[in-house]
């Protein structure tokens, strides 16, 4: 039956380069509030800061007067984080990165954000926002129950 | 000459013990980005757990140069969570 309780959490952003950081402290403070293990929290803070700054710069292009919604949701053995901007989402997925090619600069060095996000976390989703604009990036890691 | 740019941040946590933390790092992770020293920090931090307690939200300003900057620290109510002891 459990109907689940789950904790919300919200920050929001400007769209500035930096202020990801502030969205990583507050996902790395509501993980360990719900006991996920160190090297856990530090995947997750990558995959936010992953997201925030895509969304910072290809969703609200940058734009100071456009925010970023970060809604982390506690569950009991699980956390979401909603990345949220007002950008259309992403027309078609990027290319898979080479490493190689960008080693020897014959590709953009960047580029790496999503494959990291989908490294990081156990589930990750892109949706396009209905009205053309609030996309949002959907992440999920679970709490480990043998992680003791 | 130019005005004052304001840049807010919002945080919305729940009313329950623990939460305190989650707003303690996301406004000393903004005080940390806008240059404030270590120590002012430190400070930042102690007063915001203690004001916390309260049962309204509360706005922190940090100022820099030309720029006004606005942590607003919500508590939502909960069903069913009883105030924290004060």
């Amino acid at each position: 039956m459990s109907a689940m309780k789950t904790t919300n959490v919200e920050v929001r952003l400007p769209s500035r380069m930096g202020f990801e950081k502030v969205a990583m402290s507050t996902a790395a403070s509501v993980a360990k509030l719900m006991g996920f293990r160190e090297d856990r929290i530090e995947d997750l803070k990558t995959a936010v800061a992953e997201a925030c700054i895509n969304a910072i710069e290809h969703g609200n292009r940058l734009n100071e007067k456009l925010s970023v919604g970060v809604v982390l949701s506690a569950g009991e053995d699980s956390l979401e984080v909603k990345v949220i901007d007002d950008g259309t989402g992403m027309k078609k997925q990027p290319a898979k990165p080479d490493i190689d090619r960008k080693m020897h600069g014959e590709e953009d060095a960047r580029g790496m954000g999503m494959f990291l996000i989908q490294a990081l976390v156990d589930e990750a989703e892109w949706v396009a926002g209905a009205d053309g604009k609030s996309s949002y990036v959907r992440l999920v890691i679970r709490l480990d129950k043998d992680q003791g | 000459m130019s005005a004052m740019k304001t840049t807010n941040v919002e945080v919305r946590l729940p009313s329950r013990m623990g939460f305190e933390n989650v707003a303690v790092s996301t406004l000393a992770s903004v005080a940390k980005l806008v240059g404030l020293r270590e120590d002012r920090i430190e400070d930042l931090k102690t007063a915001v757990a203690e004001a916390f307690i309260h049962p309204i939200g509360h706005v922190y300003r940090v100022n820099r140069l030309n720029e006004n900057i606005s942590v607003r620290v919500v508590r939502s109510a909960e069903e069913g969570s009883p105030e924290m002891p004060a």
